[in-house]
């Protein structure tokens, strides 16, 4: 008789088990099981399945919603209304700052390091740090007397003022990058990320691969007329980035994929009348909110 | 006689003979290897006095239990179509789910044996079910359980996933 071996099922049985059969928990679970049954399932072959979204998970000795070491990570099923706790080192100590189609992870270190991470995959890419931020000028460590740890801190300009920001190093992780999109969840080179950012919240653009291992601003700054102008949302819909202004206009981002050398950006604009504040794509493909 | 599908006086039965891998032969009614799209493909082309088949992957253990699902399934199909013919109420597409899921209720070993016999085969309805079992039993279960359940050795795969 015939050796059963449940790891070796043809392929075609696996794809036919796994493609309408599984929920997203029960197919992650499956791909745990064994190196045959990962490879059928990588993450971007089921584009229908629900999200999962990201909650902090507290192990009881902290209700607030800081990025320690103690505070695990969970997954908020929408199909079975679990949560499911994740052990991923890989991010621990990170805040999450944006999320992508295919599980992609956008986090912030307070050290400065920005990454792209992703935890079904355990794909991990660098992006340039915060330090790089168009309005980023220095950092410097200085000893806390009353703790006597070391604390890092952010130095910066100020947009339209002489003075510079002097931030300490969790204040900028958690709230420098604001808002994030990328230009195609099948991160590649040539992938373009572009971040609303800084105290003025304006965008800046990063293309993997490229020659610049900078944030570069994606739109000229005017400081005396815009100076309370900022962006509140951005996303990517098919290589083109709209980012939504607080007064209600939409700014249209074209060709950063393809430019490099002189300034990259094509600008259009139009106004939404109701001064909505969020873009929410049609298609749930695209979303990267 | 009220019933004109009396059995009885219907022609005698065409038979196919299916033999196992471990060579026992099974001596079965047309329509019941007709079953199998396998058989069924290229039938009518094969001659009335060489209707066998050798079925290598088989083992005559699994072979009975196919056997049987298809003998099971003409028959209620029979049964089920005559009452929707004389318009009377029947409850036979739920007896045979019930007796479908009975038939399935094995242990992983003999889902294996059946889950490739109806690959190997093609029957379509059986493949269905027995692949369906498979998801009801990985369903709500840890990698952990998984592999012990299916007997599927760890090969050391990183589990960043645990159910809290």
């Amino acid at each position: 008789m015939e050796e059963e071996n449940w790891s070796q099922l043809p392929e075609h049985l696996l794809f036919e088990l796994i493609s309408k059969r599984l929920s997203f928990p029960d197919l992650i679970r499956f791909g745990c099981v064994c190196k045959p049954w990962k490879a059928v399932c990588g993450p971007l072959q089921f584009p229908n399945h629900l999200p999962w979204l990201i909650v902090p998970l507290n192990n009881n000795k902290s209700t607030s919603l800081d990025f320690n070491n103690e505070t695990g990570l969970g997954f908020f099923s929408l199909c079975d209304g679990n949560t499911y706790k994740a052990e991923i080192p890989e991010i621990s100590d990170r805040r999450i700052c944006g999320s992508f189609p295919g599980g992609w992870l956008m986090t912030v270190h307070h050290n400065s390091e920005i990454q792209l991470f992703n935890p079904l995959s355990r794909s991990l890419l660098n992006l340039p740090p915060l330090t790089t931020f168009p309005s980023m000028l220095h950092t410097f460590e200085q000893k806390e007397e009353a703790t006597n740890n070391v604390s890092l801190y952010y130095v910066g300009k100020r947009f339209g003022s002489t003075n510079n920001f002097t931030f300490q190093s969790n204040i900028i992780r958690d709230m420098y990058v604001r808002r994030v999109a990328l230009s195609s969840p099948l991160v590649s080179s040539g992938t373009v990320v572009v971040t609303i950012q800084g105290l003025n919240s304006k965008l800046a653009y990063y293309k993997i691969g490229g020659e610049q291992e900078t944030w570069t601003l994606a739109t000229p700054e005017t400081p005396d007329q815009k100076r309370m102008c900022f962006f509140e949302d951005v996303t990517c819909y098919k290589g083109v980035f709209y980012a939504v202004h607080n007064n209600g206009y939409v700014v249209v981002i074209k060709d950063l994929e393809a430019g490099e050398g002189t300034h990259p950006y094509a600008e259009e604009k139009m106004h939404l009348r109701n001064q909505i504040h969020k873009i929410l794509s049609a298609k749930g493909d695209d979303r990267n909110k | 006689m009220k019933d004109s599908f009396n059995p009885s006086i219907e022609p005698p039965k065409k038979t196919v003979t299916l033999v196992s891998s471990d060579g026992y032969d099974f001596e079965v009614e047309e329509e019941v290897a007709l079953e199998s799209q396998v058989i069924k493909d290229g039938f009518e082309d094969k001659a009335v006095d060489d209707r066998e088949y050798l079925l290598f992957n088989v083992h005559s253990d699994t072979l009975e239990l196919i056997i049987k699902y298809c003998e099971k399934h003409v028959s209620s199909r029979k049964s089920i179509s005559a009452a929707a013919a004389s318009s009377s109420s029947s409850n036979g597409e739920e007896a045979l789910k019930e007796w479908d899921e009975h038939f399935i209720s094995v242990d992983t070993n003999t889902l294996y044996d059946i889950l490739m016999a109806a690959d190997y085969l093609n029957i379509k309805s059986l493949l269905d079910l027995a692949i369906q079992k498979v998801a009801d039993t990985i369903h709500g279960r840890s990698p952990e359980q998984i592999r012990k359940k299916f007997n599927i050795e760890n090969d050391s795969i990183i589990d960043p996933w645990a159910s809290e």
